[in-house]
Protein backbone atom coordinates (compact mmCIF):
# COMPACT_ATOMS: atom_id res chain seq x y z
CA UNK A 1 0.00 0.00 0.00
CA UNK A 2 1.09 3.67 -0.70
CA UNK A 3 1.91 5.76 1.74
CA UNK A 4 -0.95 7.65 0.07
CA UNK A 5 -3.67 5.06 0.46
CA UNK A 6 -2.20 4.36 3.77
CA UNK A 7 -3.12 8.30 4.58
CA UNK A 8 -6.88 7.30 3.22
CA UNK A 9 -7.16 4.16 5.50
CA UNK A 10 -5.94 5.80 8.65
CA UNK A 11 -8.78 8.96 7.66
CA UNK A 12 -11.14 6.11 7.23
CA UNK A 13 -10.76 4.47 10.62
CA UNK A 14 -11.52 7.65 12.16
CA UNK A 15 -14.02 7.70 9.85
CA UNK A 16 -15.97 4.75 11.24
CA UNK A 17 -15.75 5.47 14.50
CA UNK A 18 -17.67 8.92 13.73
CA UNK A 19 -20.26 6.83 12.41
CA UNK A 20 -20.53 4.77 14.94
CA UNK A 21 -20.16 7.28 17.68
CA UNK A 22 -23.09 9.65 15.65
CA UNK A 23 -25.36 6.10 15.54
CA UNK A 24 -25.45 5.45 18.97
CA UNK A 25 -25.76 9.09 19.98
CA UNK A 26 -29.37 9.62 17.87
CA UNK A 27 -30.19 5.95 19.24
CA UNK A 28 -31.20 7.97 22.61
CA UNK A 29 -32.52 11.41 21.32
CA UNK A 30 -36.29 11.97 19.46
CA UNK A 31 -35.44 13.65 15.76
CA UNK A 32 -36.71 16.98 16.86
CA UNK A 33 -34.29 17.24 19.75
CA UNK A 34 -31.22 16.81 17.74
CA UNK A 35 -32.82 19.27 15.22
CA UNK A 36 -32.78 21.58 18.09
CA UNK A 37 -29.56 20.95 19.38
CA UNK A 38 -27.21 21.10 15.88
CA UNK A 39 -29.78 22.84 13.29
CA UNK A 40 -30.05 20.18 11.11
CA UNK A 41 -26.69 18.20 10.83
CA UNK A 42 -27.25 14.82 12.51
CA UNK A 43 -30.64 14.84 10.95
CA UNK A 44 -29.06 14.63 7.93
CA UNK A 45 -26.29 12.10 8.86
CA UNK A 46 -29.18 9.98 10.14
CA UNK A 47 -30.61 10.66 6.43
CA UNK A 48 -27.99 8.04 5.20
CA UNK A 49 -28.91 5.66 7.42
CA UNK A 50 -32.74 5.75 7.33
CA UNK A 51 -33.15 3.99 3.94
CA UNK A 52 -30.98 1.23 3.09
CA UNK A 53 -30.47 2.39 -0.79
CA UNK A 54 -27.91 5.36 0.36
CA UNK A 55 -25.97 3.12 2.18
CA UNK A 56 -25.64 0.16 -0.22
CA UNK A 57 -24.76 2.88 -2.92
CA UNK A 58 -22.61 4.83 -1.38
CA UNK A 59 -20.54 1.33 -0.32
CA UNK A 60 -20.96 0.27 -4.06
CA UNK A 61 -19.72 3.65 -5.11
CA UNK A 62 -16.59 2.88 -2.56
CA UNK A 63 -15.79 -0.43 -3.75
CA UNK A 64 -15.35 0.95 -7.31
CA UNK A 65 -13.60 3.47 -6.50
CA UNK A 66 -11.14 1.22 -4.71
CA UNK A 67 -11.28 -0.98 -7.85
CA UNK A 68 -9.66 1.64 -9.58
CA UNK A 69 -7.05 2.46 -7.10
CA UNK A 70 -5.65 5.53 -4.83
CA UNK A 71 -5.94 8.12 -6.91
CA UNK A 72 -9.78 7.32 -8.15
CA UNK A 73 -10.48 6.85 -4.02
CA UNK A 74 -9.16 10.11 -3.78
CA UNK A 75 -10.84 12.19 -6.02
CA UNK A 76 -14.39 10.08 -5.46
CA UNK A 77 -14.15 10.45 -1.78
CA UNK A 78 -13.72 14.29 -2.43
CA UNK A 79 -16.80 14.44 -5.45
CA UNK A 80 -19.32 12.50 -3.70
CA UNK A 81 -19.92 14.56 -0.53
CA UNK A 82 -19.43 17.63 -2.66
CA UNK A 83 -22.11 16.14 -5.15
CA UNK A 84 -24.60 14.80 -2.02
CA UNK A 85 -24.73 18.78 -0.62
CA UNK A 86 -24.67 20.61 -3.75
CA UNK A 87 -27.48 18.61 -5.13
CA UNK A 88 -29.68 19.17 -2.32
CA UNK A 89 -29.03 22.66 -1.67
CA UNK A 90 -29.12 23.56 -5.52
CA UNK A 91 -32.59 21.23 -5.78
CA UNK A 92 -34.33 22.41 -9.03
CA UNK A 93 -37.61 21.95 -9.50
CA UNK A 94 -40.19 19.58 -7.43
CA UNK A 95 -38.81 16.16 -7.49
CA UNK A 96 -41.66 13.23 -7.18
CA UNK A 97 -41.45 11.22 -3.59
CA UNK A 98 -40.31 8.00 -5.65
CA UNK A 99 -37.08 9.62 -7.03
CA UNK A 100 -34.96 8.88 -3.94
CA UNK A 101 -35.93 5.17 -4.64
CA UNK A 102 -35.81 5.64 -8.46
CA UNK A 103 -32.03 7.34 -8.14
CA UNK A 104 -30.58 4.99 -5.49
CA UNK A 105 -31.46 1.94 -6.87
CA UNK A 106 -30.20 2.99 -10.40
CA UNK A 107 -27.33 3.72 -9.05
CA UNK A 108 -27.32 0.42 -6.91
CA UNK A 109 -27.31 -1.62 -10.24
CA UNK A 110 -24.84 0.50 -11.97
CA UNK A 111 -22.17 0.73 -9.65
CA UNK A 112 -22.96 -2.85 -8.39
CA UNK A 113 -22.54 -4.19 -12.09
CA UNK A 114 -19.42 -1.88 -12.84
CA UNK A 115 -17.76 -3.33 -9.45
CA UNK A 116 -19.12 -6.86 -10.61
CA UNK A 117 -17.46 -6.92 -13.83
CA UNK A 118 -14.35 -5.33 -12.40
CA UNK A 119 -14.67 -2.25 -15.27
CA UNK A 120 -11.51 -0.85 -16.22
CA UNK A 121 -12.67 2.28 -16.38
CA UNK A 122 -10.48 5.51 -16.88
CA UNK A 123 -9.27 7.01 -13.00
CA UNK A 124 -11.27 10.10 -13.95
CA UNK A 125 -14.80 8.58 -14.71
CA UNK A 126 -15.44 7.47 -11.05
CA UNK A 127 -15.24 10.72 -9.29
CA UNK A 128 -17.20 12.38 -12.03
CA UNK A 129 -20.24 9.26 -11.50
CA UNK A 130 -19.34 10.04 -8.00
CA UNK A 131 -20.13 13.26 -8.24
CA UNK A 132 -23.35 12.75 -10.87
CA UNK A 133 -24.59 10.13 -8.25
CA UNK A 134 -24.37 12.71 -5.57
CA UNK A 135 -25.95 15.38 -7.26
CA UNK A 136 -28.83 13.01 -7.92
CA UNK A 137 -28.98 11.62 -4.83
CA UNK A 138 -28.41 14.67 -3.13
CA UNK A 139 -31.12 16.71 -5.03
CA UNK A 140 -33.34 13.78 -4.42
CA UNK A 141 -33.24 13.71 -0.67
CA UNK A 142 -34.41 16.90 -0.59
CA UNK A 143 -37.68 15.82 0.26
CA UNK A 144 -36.36 14.25 3.65
CA UNK A 145 -35.28 17.66 5.08
CA UNK A 146 -37.33 18.68 7.75
CA UNK A 147 -38.88 22.29 7.88
CA UNK A 148 -37.09 23.73 10.75
CA UNK A 149 -33.40 22.11 9.80
CA UNK A 150 -30.99 24.76 8.59
CA UNK A 151 -30.53 23.36 4.66
CA UNK A 152 -26.23 23.95 5.08
CA UNK A 153 -26.52 21.93 8.26
CA UNK A 154 -28.60 19.48 6.53
CA UNK A 155 -26.61 19.40 3.48
CA UNK A 156 -22.96 19.11 5.54
CA UNK A 157 -24.75 16.11 7.66
CA UNK A 158 -25.80 14.07 4.34
CA UNK A 159 -22.25 14.52 2.50
CA UNK A 160 -20.48 13.42 5.67
CA UNK A 161 -22.74 10.24 6.04
CA UNK A 162 -22.19 9.34 2.32
CA UNK A 163 -18.22 9.61 2.91
CA UNK A 164 -18.32 7.54 6.56
CA UNK A 165 -19.99 4.67 4.09
CA UNK A 166 -18.05 5.03 1.22
CA UNK A 167 -14.47 5.62 2.75
CA UNK A 168 -14.14 2.19 4.52
CA UNK A 169 -15.66 0.50 1.38
CA UNK A 170 -12.99 2.40 -0.81
CA UNK A 171 -9.84 1.11 1.69
CA UNK A 172 -11.60 -2.45 1.45
CA UNK A 173 -11.36 -3.00 -2.06
CA UNK A 174 -8.19 -0.96 -2.32
CA UNK A 175 -6.54 -3.27 0.28
CA UNK A 176 -8.04 -6.12 -1.76
CA UNK A 177 -6.41 -5.35 -4.52
CA UNK A 178 -3.33 -7.07 -3.45
CA UNK A 179 -4.80 -10.93 -3.71
CA UNK A 180 -6.57 -12.25 -5.76
CA UNK A 181 -9.27 -13.83 -3.61
CA UNK A 182 -9.72 -10.70 -1.85
CA UNK A 183 -10.79 -9.23 -5.70
CA UNK A 184 -13.21 -11.84 -6.19
CA UNK A 185 -15.20 -11.15 -3.06
CA UNK A 186 -15.82 -7.44 -3.59
CA UNK A 187 -16.32 -8.40 -7.31
CA UNK A 188 -19.35 -11.34 -5.50
CA UNK A 189 -20.33 -8.28 -2.89
CA UNK A 190 -20.99 -5.63 -6.37
CA UNK A 191 -23.22 -8.42 -8.02
CA UNK A 192 -24.86 -8.83 -4.56
CA UNK A 193 -25.68 -5.13 -4.62
CA UNK A 194 -26.54 -5.28 -8.34
CA UNK A 195 -29.01 -7.74 -7.24
CA UNK A 196 -30.75 -6.02 -5.03
CA UNK A 197 -31.12 -2.80 -6.69
CA UNK A 198 -32.40 -4.55 -9.85
CA UNK A 199 -35.08 -6.09 -7.41
CA UNK A 200 -36.10 -3.14 -6.08
CA UNK A 201 -35.77 -0.74 -9.87
CA UNK A 202 -37.04 -3.19 -12.18
CA UNK A 203 -40.88 -3.15 -10.23
CA UNK A 204 -40.93 0.09 -9.66
CA UNK A 205 -40.34 0.92 -13.73
CA UNK A 206 -42.00 -2.21 -14.48
CA UNK A 207 -45.00 -2.61 -12.41
CA UNK A 208 -45.17 0.74 -10.44
CA UNK A 209 -48.33 -0.42 -8.16
CA UNK A 210 -46.13 -3.75 -7.59
CA UNK A 211 -44.05 -2.93 -4.84
CA UNK A 212 -43.63 0.11 -2.32
CA UNK A 213 -39.52 0.61 -2.21
CA UNK A 214 -38.19 1.18 1.30
CA UNK B 1 -10.84 -11.93 -16.84
CA UNK B 2 -11.70 -15.05 -17.59
CA UNK B 3 -7.93 -15.35 -18.47
CA UNK B 4 -7.35 -16.67 -14.72
CA UNK B 5 -5.67 -19.87 -14.68
CA UNK B 6 -6.08 -22.13 -12.05
CA UNK B 7 -2.47 -21.70 -10.94
CA UNK B 8 -2.94 -17.90 -10.43
CA UNK B 9 -5.78 -19.02 -7.78
CA UNK B 10 -3.38 -21.69 -6.64
CA UNK B 11 -0.76 -18.68 -5.86
CA UNK B 12 -2.95 -16.34 -4.05
CA UNK B 13 -4.37 -19.65 -1.79
CA UNK B 14 -6.49 -17.81 1.12
CA UNK B 15 -4.16 -16.92 3.80
CA UNK B 16 -5.39 -16.08 7.33
CA UNK B 17 -5.08 -12.44 6.55
CA UNK B 18 -7.76 -12.88 3.84
CA UNK B 19 -10.23 -14.98 5.73
CA UNK B 20 -10.18 -11.76 8.36
CA UNK B 21 -10.61 -9.71 5.64
CA UNK B 22 -13.71 -10.85 3.93
CA UNK B 23 -15.36 -11.17 7.57
CA UNK B 24 -14.48 -7.62 8.03
CA UNK B 25 -15.97 -7.15 4.23
CA UNK B 26 -19.15 -8.92 5.12
CA UNK B 27 -20.13 -7.47 8.99
CA UNK B 28 -19.14 -3.57 6.72
CA UNK B 29 -21.78 -4.90 5.14
CA UNK B 30 -24.10 -5.88 7.28
CA UNK B 31 -23.85 -2.54 9.44
CA UNK B 32 -25.79 -0.48 7.41
CA UNK B 33 -28.52 -3.39 7.11
CA UNK B 34 -28.30 -3.61 11.02
CA UNK B 35 -28.93 0.05 11.28
CA UNK B 36 -31.61 0.58 8.48
CA UNK B 37 -33.80 -2.50 10.36
CA UNK B 38 -33.38 -0.24 13.50
CA UNK B 39 -34.92 2.50 11.47
CA UNK B 40 -37.20 1.12 9.72
CA UNK B 41 -38.53 -1.57 12.05
CA UNK B 42 -41.74 0.05 13.03
CA UNK B 43 -42.88 -0.30 9.62
CA UNK B 44 -43.72 -4.12 8.89
CA UNK B 45 -42.13 -5.98 11.82
CA UNK B 46 -38.22 -6.66 10.49
CA UNK B 47 -39.05 -5.16 7.33
CA UNK B 48 -38.83 -8.05 5.58
CA UNK B 49 -34.82 -8.22 6.33
CA UNK B 50 -35.16 -11.69 8.51
CA UNK B 51 -37.92 -13.27 5.95
CA UNK B 52 -35.72 -12.44 3.15
CA UNK B 53 -32.56 -14.01 5.15
CA UNK B 54 -34.45 -16.91 6.16
CA UNK B 55 -36.56 -17.86 2.68
CA UNK B 56 -33.48 -19.31 1.04
CA UNK B 57 -32.60 -21.24 4.25
CA UNK B 58 -36.18 -22.64 5.15
CA UNK B 59 -36.48 -25.11 2.09
CA UNK B 60 -34.10 -28.05 1.46
CA UNK B 61 -34.73 -27.45 -2.12
CA UNK B 62 -33.34 -24.05 -1.98
CA UNK B 63 -30.29 -24.97 0.29
CA UNK B 64 -29.33 -28.13 -1.38
CA UNK B 65 -29.16 -26.42 -5.27
CA UNK B 66 -27.03 -23.16 -3.42
CA UNK B 67 -24.40 -25.78 -1.64
CA UNK B 68 -24.07 -27.64 -5.02
CA UNK B 69 -23.36 -24.34 -7.44
CA UNK B 70 -20.31 -23.36 -4.59
CA UNK B 71 -19.63 -27.23 -4.92
CA UNK B 72 -19.62 -27.47 -8.43
CA UNK B 73 -17.69 -23.91 -8.92
CA UNK B 74 -15.02 -25.44 -6.35
CA UNK B 75 -14.70 -28.67 -8.05
CA UNK B 76 -14.64 -26.71 -11.79
CA UNK B 77 -11.96 -24.20 -10.16
CA UNK B 78 -10.89 -21.19 -12.17
CA UNK B 79 -12.55 -19.11 -13.57
CA UNK B 80 -15.97 -21.01 -12.57
CA UNK B 81 -15.18 -20.77 -8.88
CA UNK B 82 -15.85 -17.06 -9.05
CA UNK B 83 -17.81 -16.53 -12.07
CA UNK B 84 -20.92 -18.74 -11.09
CA UNK B 85 -21.38 -17.35 -7.63
CA UNK B 86 -20.95 -13.89 -9.70
CA UNK B 87 -23.55 -14.79 -11.99
CA UNK B 88 -25.88 -16.70 -10.06
CA UNK B 89 -27.03 -13.50 -7.62
CA UNK B 90 -27.71 -10.71 -11.47
CA UNK B 91 -29.94 -14.16 -12.72
CA UNK B 92 -31.71 -14.64 -9.74
CA UNK B 93 -32.53 -11.11 -9.65
CA UNK B 94 -33.61 -11.33 -13.14
CA UNK B 95 -35.92 -14.46 -11.99
CA UNK B 96 -37.43 -12.75 -9.16
CA UNK B 97 -38.07 -9.17 -11.61
CA UNK B 98 -40.75 -11.64 -13.71
CA UNK B 99 -41.87 -12.80 -9.87
CA UNK B 100 -42.15 -9.42 -8.74
CA UNK B 101 -43.71 -8.16 -11.91
CA UNK B 102 -46.54 -11.01 -12.14
CA UNK B 103 -44.76 -12.31 -15.34
CA UNK B 104 -45.67 -16.09 -15.24
CA UNK B 105 -43.11 -18.79 -15.24
CA UNK B 106 -44.38 -22.61 -15.80
CA UNK B 107 -43.62 -25.15 -13.26
CA UNK B 108 -40.93 -22.68 -10.88
CA UNK B 109 -41.03 -25.72 -8.19
CA UNK B 110 -40.27 -28.40 -10.64
CA UNK B 111 -37.40 -26.39 -11.97
CA UNK B 112 -36.22 -26.03 -8.61
CA UNK B 113 -36.40 -29.95 -8.40
CA UNK B 114 -34.74 -30.48 -10.93
CA UNK B 115 -31.62 -27.81 -10.06
CA UNK B 116 -31.15 -29.98 -7.34
CA UNK B 117 -31.28 -33.26 -9.24
CA UNK B 118 -28.92 -31.99 -12.29
CA UNK B 119 -26.15 -29.62 -10.05
CA UNK B 120 -26.08 -32.80 -7.37
CA UNK B 121 -25.43 -35.15 -10.52
CA UNK B 122 -22.59 -32.62 -11.85
CA UNK B 123 -20.91 -32.77 -8.58
CA UNK B 124 -21.28 -36.46 -7.85
CA UNK B 125 -20.03 -37.33 -11.58
CA UNK B 126 -17.52 -34.14 -11.37
CA UNK B 127 -18.91 -32.86 -14.38
CA UNK B 128 -15.96 -30.51 -16.32
CA UNK B 129 -18.25 -28.82 -19.17
CA UNK B 130 -16.83 -26.04 -20.72
CA UNK B 131 -17.65 -23.25 -18.68
CA UNK B 132 -20.66 -21.29 -21.07
CA UNK B 133 -22.54 -24.56 -20.70
CA UNK B 134 -21.79 -24.47 -16.20
CA UNK B 135 -22.75 -20.61 -16.55
CA UNK B 136 -26.17 -21.29 -18.67
CA UNK B 137 -27.23 -24.46 -16.59
CA UNK B 138 -26.81 -21.97 -13.53
CA UNK B 139 -28.27 -19.11 -14.67
CA UNK B 140 -31.38 -20.87 -16.07
CA UNK B 141 -31.70 -22.03 -12.70
CA UNK B 142 -31.31 -18.83 -11.38
CA UNK B 143 -34.02 -17.82 -12.71
CA UNK B 144 -36.48 -20.44 -11.10
CA UNK B 145 -35.05 -19.74 -7.93
CA UNK B 146 -35.36 -15.98 -8.10
CA UNK B 147 -38.86 -16.44 -9.58
CA UNK B 148 -39.67 -18.24 -6.17
CA UNK B 149 -38.11 -15.14 -3.93
CA UNK B 150 -39.95 -12.70 -6.08
CA UNK B 151 -43.35 -13.52 -5.90
CA UNK B 152 -43.05 -13.09 -2.51
CA UNK B 153 -41.24 -9.64 -2.70
CA UNK B 154 -44.45 -7.48 -2.85
CA UNK B 155 -45.81 -8.90 0.21
CA UNK B 156 -43.35 -7.06 2.85
CA UNK B 157 -43.09 -3.75 3.93
CA UNK B 158 -39.96 -2.78 3.00
CA UNK B 159 -38.75 -4.85 -0.19
CA UNK B 160 -35.27 -3.71 -0.14
CA UNK B 161 -34.35 -5.31 2.96
CA UNK B 162 -36.31 -8.75 1.89
CA UNK B 163 -34.22 -8.34 -1.35
CA UNK B 164 -31.27 -7.68 0.76
CA UNK B 165 -31.79 -10.55 2.81
CA UNK B 166 -32.42 -13.47 0.41
CA UNK B 167 -29.49 -12.15 -1.61
CA UNK B 168 -26.59 -12.06 1.13
CA UNK B 169 -28.85 -16.23 2.25
CA UNK B 170 -28.00 -16.93 -1.24
CA UNK B 171 -25.01 -15.56 -0.95
CA UNK B 172 -23.68 -17.02 2.20
CA UNK B 173 -24.80 -20.35 1.05
CA UNK B 174 -22.49 -20.59 -2.10
CA UNK B 175 -19.65 -19.60 0.23
CA UNK B 176 -20.57 -22.65 2.14
CA UNK B 177 -20.38 -24.54 -0.64
CA UNK B 178 -17.04 -23.47 -2.00
CA UNK B 179 -15.39 -23.68 1.77
CA UNK B 180 -16.56 -27.29 2.14
CA UNK B 181 -15.48 -27.73 -2.22
CA UNK B 182 -11.90 -26.71 -0.70
CA UNK B 183 -11.99 -30.45 0.41
CA UNK B 184 -11.74 -31.53 -3.17
CA UNK B 185 -7.67 -31.11 -3.00
CA UNK B 186 -7.92 -34.22 -1.20
CA UNK B 187 -8.14 -37.67 -2.45
CA UNK B 188 -10.67 -38.49 0.82
CA UNK B 189 -12.04 -34.93 0.32
CA UNK B 190 -12.84 -35.19 -3.24
CA UNK B 191 -14.71 -39.00 -2.68
CA UNK B 192 -16.66 -36.52 0.43
CA UNK B 193 -17.63 -34.20 -2.02
CA UNK B 194 -18.68 -36.22 -4.66
CA UNK B 195 -20.54 -38.49 -2.43
CA UNK B 196 -22.35 -35.03 -0.91
CA UNK B 197 -23.37 -34.53 -5.02
CA UNK B 198 -24.68 -37.84 -4.48
CA UNK B 199 -27.04 -36.92 -1.54
CA UNK B 200 -28.12 -33.42 -3.22
CA UNK B 201 -28.77 -35.01 -6.02
CA UNK B 202 -31.44 -37.80 -3.98
CA UNK B 203 -32.73 -34.63 -2.43
CA UNK B 204 -33.90 -32.78 -5.87
CA UNK B 205 -35.41 -36.11 -7.07
CA UNK B 206 -37.31 -36.56 -3.44
CA UNK B 207 -38.61 -32.53 -4.61
CA UNK B 208 -39.10 -33.93 -8.16
CA UNK B 209 -40.85 -36.93 -7.46
CA UNK B 210 -43.11 -34.59 -5.05
CA UNK B 211 -43.81 -32.08 -7.71
CA UNK B 212 -44.69 -34.54 -10.44
CA UNK B 213 -46.95 -36.21 -7.80
CA UNK B 214 -49.12 -33.38 -6.90
CA UNK B 215 -49.16 -32.04 -10.89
Amino acid sequence: MTARAFTLACGQAVFVSLALASTMALAHQSVTHVIADDGGFLTGLAQTLSHLGYPLTAFALGLLAGQRGPDACVWTLTAWPVGLAVGLLLRVGELPSAALELASSAMMVCFGLLVALAARLPPVVVPAVGLCGGLLLGAASHRAMPLDAAPVLFALGLAFGGQLIAAPASVLALSAERTLWRRIAVRAVGSWIAAIGLLVLAPMVLAPGAAVAG
Amino acid sequence: MIALSRQALQRHRLPASGWASLGLLGLALLWPLIAAAHVESGRAGDGGLVSGLMHPVSGLDHVVAMVAVGLWGAQLGAPAIWVLPIAFPLMMAAGGVLGVTGVALPQVETGIALSGLLLGLMVALQARPPLWTALLLVAVFAIFHGHAHGTELPDFGVPILYASGFVAATGLLHLCGIVIGGANRWPAGERLIRAGGGLIALVGGYFLLLQLGAG
